[in-house]
């Protein structure tokens, strides 16, 4: 289905006929297709809403570069428009689980409860990483200028994909991630008060387990689930574990 | 000239594996082909090699031995240029000229040799061994020879005698005495009839067959000159053909009267079969369409009624005659109607294809002018808006090649098709010949790329178009 | 140059949703037919997504935008120039300095689906440079290509269709209760469409009320008309490709084998048709998916379908060839015209040839008509001797 909000098209899906809605938000590069699974067995419980958030999937992108207030004011005005009132649960994987943390903690959008999935928006914590990803962007700009403009491009997405940058998955919003990847939400995640979820994978690089034990100690009414010999994607590396912890949290 | 540039191409030496591949390793065949070829860089234009074991080593080892003669005659030439001694430099010049040559007959003696100590004593052994299975074995033995529709006749035998009987068959194509020795071992002695296919090869074949497998039976299917390479004639080859029914007795003998080639060897003591009938059946309300070909046999008070997914008026005696052999030997109506109802072309021979709702007619594993007539009889039968018809012609046919390809394009002109496509080759302006002899005013087209006008063969056609192919591998096209 | 063979440059790609479909129908049903021919040489002619134009015998091989290379061809090659001589060459720049390398057009055969190209804008080029060429003219183009204007021309030549309505897509959040009032006139469920874009996008299926708005925002995204129209009960949907020019000659009806979604979207209308698995009985699979040919219908109802069909092509003005999308009420008989194609995709040449119409005798046909169009347009004559000028 699409829908236009704010003159933006957004393409969505709402399925299931529950009493309780559940909204579903992909992270960096991904799509809502990353949830298919997820929703094809909420569906039997729930109203599931799962859409492409702009830039991604199907979604038109935004003409200007976004940050995560803008990316929360949209799936806000988007609920309203679906005539949804009230959210059960805000389900977000990696940078949506940064933008669920952000919308729940500012007030944005009220979620009776919240289930983040290798959740990102602790910044300060790879200072390093970070570092290492400038000099080498830097320093490549230097040593590649003279190669055509196709291979500079293959090369920097090689280099970048190397040292867990996802800056090229995405390259229209360059922008935009920046400035999510400058927004840490450690701060909003304090403020959250609703139950919420927190599921990682124990071989997660780009948000390891410790960002889980960071949030775990920020959000109050918190449980924490490290699930083992999975990475990032821990939804679709071990699905049926994954809907079990979800399922029973939201019961 | 184009013949002598293209032996010093790359492809030359893959050019002249396939061709022993093609072969199958036989001296004389291959050396014909090797006088034949007019470009060595278009022998595989239709077709490839097939990387066995012994084609990688012979491709290797030709490849080697040439390379290593090139450079033995260019360091020849090299020490003559530097000592002065014109001998070395004329030796190096030639040895460097005559590569292709060398290694092209060379590889010739290599074959004689293995065949000669390994491979014959092996065979020989092997082959005395079978004919004292043949002889031991009880069950009926129907010996299959002709120059073409044995293997035709071998599964129709099959498929409709299995209905009623315990029935063996030597496997597709695998036709001389090895062959026979190894469909041998395999039997186990109580089937009821043991069919087995002569493939003829070279004057002597058939008489040396049946002396080995000793059948009780025979049926000749025809004689059309195919494969013709080591018999002297035509007269020759059927001379060899007939020389069964000194085995099993003229009246154990069955011919096929459509095949204008028996009229001469045909003996009032054998019994012959056609379209009309076979074994005192007589055949009426013959149908022929693109879904089969049906018709009612009669003998006396019975009735068999015959409907086959085989295509063609020429399928119509060899069925009669199988509906009636198998009524001989005890089958009854229903199982022989029943088997008859089995019957369906093989792969590639004269099997119909939908295309676009188009009909495309596959003969395209038809090698020789009695089974060309009979699908252009075919063609020439069936209703369509536009009928197109497709070949390269006929390979093998020895000293009678032009008159074989005359004889064809005036039977391509009997049928009127509206197009006319060929496959340019040696064959072209015979068949071109034939078809202007007979009269034919349709359009010809001649293509000089045999691949892609089968690959694009969809953009050419449209429903109403009947288009029979004969004669071609189209392994690209399916 | 081969003496004797006429050139005819195919255009494809383009700046429109249906980009990759276009070079599609160009390489597959057009360019490899015309060149079976031997009778034409073929100068294809690709447009960029971004509507940069390329001329270069590479662009004939569909691998070259199947691997991507397309982005590098583009790179380095040069681009394009049309040389209007009261008639049309192709001019590009070669590799030697300074040296152009001149390609004199005989026809032009457009392969472009969608909105620039198919919708007359291309059209309106060929036209000023006098150059013959394939399919349906300006006029005709930019109807057709317009749900709206074509309902309107077929509506006036007395051709029924479904009860529709329309507005401008500027209207919608001035005048949102008017529209809204206008377009629940009709009854559920409805369609609500973009008037212009060729494919499914944009385009939903509303079954109430509260779902409305959003699906007439969603069309008004994507075009500056929108038409809405009621569906038809016990739907048969069947489509119709015609050609020729003053004489149309019909292929065969066609009914397209919905599926259990009640509607094609993009992707099953084009991404998934080869996935569908085997082929079921008497089914053809087309640019659609599968399909029924001919259409499994009554005798009566199939014939007054065609004459429905022909008559829209007249009264759109088609030539060349087009296709005539139509909706059947199984119950009432009743045939209703819902929209016109000015080139359908793969020229549907999989419905000519069960019609007898093979792919090269198809592409030849459109050329030969396209010449005699073409040659009658000379005959009326445009220009008058006057002496306005020395007056002036």
């Amino acid at each position: 289905m699409q829908i236009v909000v704010d003159s933006l098209l957004i393409d969505y899906s709402k399925i299931g006929s529950g009493k309780n809605t559940i909204v579903l938000l992909h992270g960096w590069g991904d799509s809502r297709q990353t949830f298919e699974f997820l929703e094809k067995e909420l569906v039997n419980t729930y109203t599931v809403i799962s859409l492409d958030l702009p830039g991604f999937g199907k979604s038109q992108a935004p003409d200007t570069a976004w940050d995560l207030a803008d990316y929360a004011s949209i799936v806000s005005k988007f609920l309203q428009k679906l005539n949804i009132r009230e959210v059960y649960a805000l389900v977000g994987h990696s940078n949506g689980g940064a933008l669920a943390i952000f919308a729940s903690g500012t007030g944005v959008i009220n979620p009776d409860k919240l289930v983040l999935i290798a959740a990102s928006g602790i910044r300060n914590r790879q200072k390093g990483k970070r570092l290492a990803i400038k000099l080498v962007a830097k320093t490549g700009k230097v040593a590649t200028f003279w190669l055509p403009k196709n291979q500079k491009q293959k090369l920097r997405k090689r280099l970048h994909g190397s040292i867990g940058s996802d800056m090229f998955v995405a390259p229209h919003l360059q922008e935009t991630y920046k400035k999510t990847v400058r927004h840490d939400v450690q701060a909003e995640a304090s403020k959250i008060t609703k139950p919420t979820l927190l599921i990682y994978g124990e071989n997660d690089k780009a948000t390891p387990p410790i960002y889980g034990e960071i949030y775990h100690n920020l959000i109050h009414d918190s449980v924490l689930e490290i699930i083992g010999g999975t990475g990032h994607f821990v939804h679709k590396d071990k699905p049926a574990q994954t809907l079990k912890l979800i399922e029973d949290f939201l019961r | 000239m184009r013949k002598l540039v293209s032996m010093y191409t790359p492809r030359y030496v893959v050019a002249i594996v396939y061709m022993l591949q093609s072969t199958e390793y036989e001296v004389r065949p291959y050396l014909a082909w090797l006088r034949r070829v007019q470009d060595f860089t278009k022998v595989m234009y239709r077709r490839e090699l097939h990387k066995t074991r012994p084609a990688m080593l012979l491709l290797v080892g030709l490849s080697l031995g040439m390379s290593l003669q090139v450079v033995l005659g260019v360091a020849l030439i090299w020490v003559g240029y530097d000592s002065d001694r014109v001998v070395l430099t004329v030796i190096g010049t030639l040895a460097v000229a005559t590569y292709p040559f060398v290694w092209a007959y060379g590889v010739v003696i290599l074959l004689v040799i293995g065949r000669a100590l390994v491979i014959n004593p092996k065979q020989k052994r092997r082959i005395a061994r079978s004919g004292r299975i043949f002889a031991d074995h009880k069950g009926r033995k129907i010996a299959v020879a002709g120059s073409y529709g044995k293997t035709s006749m071998k599964e129709l035998l099959v498929t409709v005698l299995s209905e009623g009987k315990h029935v063996a068959a030597t496997p597709a194509n695998k036709n001389v005495a090895l062959s026979h020795a190894q469909f041998a071992e395999k039997l186990t002695g109580d089937e009821d009839i043991v069919i087995l296919e002569y493939g003829e090869g070279r004057p002597g074949d058939v008489g040396h067959f049946a002396e080995v497998t000793k059948p009780n039976e025979a049926i000749i299917t025809g004689i059309a000159p195919a494969h013709l390479d080591h018999y002297p004639s035509l007269e020759a080859a059927a001379t060899d053909i007939f020389s069964v029914s000194t085995y099993v007795g003229d009246e154990h003998t069955y011919v096929n009267a459509n095949s204008e080639g028996v009229a001469s060897f045909l003996k009032s003591g054998m019994h012959a079969y056609s379209e009309k009938g076979a074994l005192g059946w007589n055949v009426s309300a013959v149908e022929i369409s693109i879904h089969g070909t049906s018709f009612r046999m009669h003998k006396g008070s019975q009735e068999l009624v015959i409907e086959s997914h085989l295509l063609g008026r020429h399928h119509v005696g060899p069925l009669a005659f199988v509906a009636a052999y198998a009524n001989k030997q005890g089958l009854t109506k229903e199982q022989i109607e029943a088997g008859t109802k089995k019957t369906k072309p093989f792969e590639h021979r004269m099997e119909a294809r939908n295309l676009h709702g188009a009909w495309l007619l596959d003969d395209t594993y038809n090698g020789n002018i009695d089974g060309m007539k009979a699908g252009l009889a075919l063609l020439e039968e069936l209703p369509a808006k536009r009928k197109i018809y497709v070949t390269p012609g006929l390979v093998d046919q020895g000293i009678e090649t032009a008159r074989v390809h005359s004889e064809l394009g005036q039977a391509i002109a009997r049928t009127k098709p509206d197009l006319v496509v060929l496959m340019d080759n040696s064959a072209t302006t015979q068949i071109q010949q034939g078809l202007e002899h007979a009269g034919y005013e349709g359009k010809v087209q001649i293509e000089d790329r045999p691949l892609e006008f089968y690959n694009n063969l969809e953009h050419f056609v449209a429903a109403g178009d009947v288009i029979m192919l004969q004669n071609d591998w189209t392994d690209n096209y399916n | 140059m081969i003496g004797g063979m006429k050139t005819i440059a195919v255009i494809f790609g383009g700046r429109s949703t249906e980009h990759d479909v276009s070079i599609v129908t160009a390489l597959a049903s057009i360019i490899k037919p015309l060149e079976l021919t031997k009778q034409y040489r073929v100068e294809p002619i690709y447009i960029s997504k971004d509507g940069d134009w390329y001329w270069d015998q590479k662009l004939k091989n569909i691998d070259l935008y199947q691997s991507g290379e397309i982005e590098e061809f583009m790179r380095k090659a040069p681009k394009v120039h049309l040389l209007f001589d009261n008639g049309l060459t192709l001019v590009k720049s070669s590799q030697f300095a300074g040296r152009k390398q001149y390609k004199k057009i005989d026809v032009v055969f457009p392969a472009m689906h969608g909105t620039h190209g198919e919708d007359g804008e291309l059209m309106g080029v060929l036209e000023m440079a006098n150059v013959p060429y394939v399919g349906c003219g300006l006029a005709a183009s930019a109807v057709a290509m317009d749900k709206v204007l074509s309902k309107q021309v077929t509506e006036s030549a007395g051709i029924a269709s479904t009860p529709w309505t329309w507005f401008y897509s500027s209207d919608l959040p001035r005048r949102h209760s008017e529209i809204m009032k206008e377009v629940e006139k009709l009854a559920y469920p409805i369609f609500v469409k973009p008037a212009h874009l060729g494919s499914s996008i944009g385009i939903t299926r509303v079954e109430s009320r509260d779902m409305l708005m959003n699906a007439l925002e969603v069309a008004a995204h994507y075009d500056d008309k929108v038409i809405v129209e009621q569906g038809v009960a016990n739907l048969i949907e069947v489509t119709l490709p015609i050609m020729g020019n003053e004489d149309p000659l019909p292929a065969l009806l066609e009914q397209p084998m919905l599926h259990a979604e009640d509607f094609f979207d993009f992707e099953t209308k084009y991404m998934q048709g080869g996935k569908k698995g085997g082929k079921k009985g008497g089914a053809e699979q087309g640019a659609q998916g599968y399909s029924k040919i001919p259409a499994d219908i009554p005798k009566d109802l199939y014939d007054k379908a065609v004459k429905l069909g022909i008559d829209s092509y007249k009264a759109v003005g088609c030539s060349g060839i087009a296709r005539i999308d139509m909706l059947i009420d199984g119950k009432s008989q009743q045939v209703m015209f819902n929209e016109i194609n000015p080139l359908p995709g793969s020229l549907y040449s999989h419905n000519w040839k069960q019609a007898g119409v093979s792919g090269v005798d198809l592409v030849s046909r459109l050329v030969a008509y396209a010449e005699q169009r073409w040659q009658s347009r000379q005959k009326i004559a445009t220009n008058f001797a006057t002496n306005y000028l020395k007056q002036f």
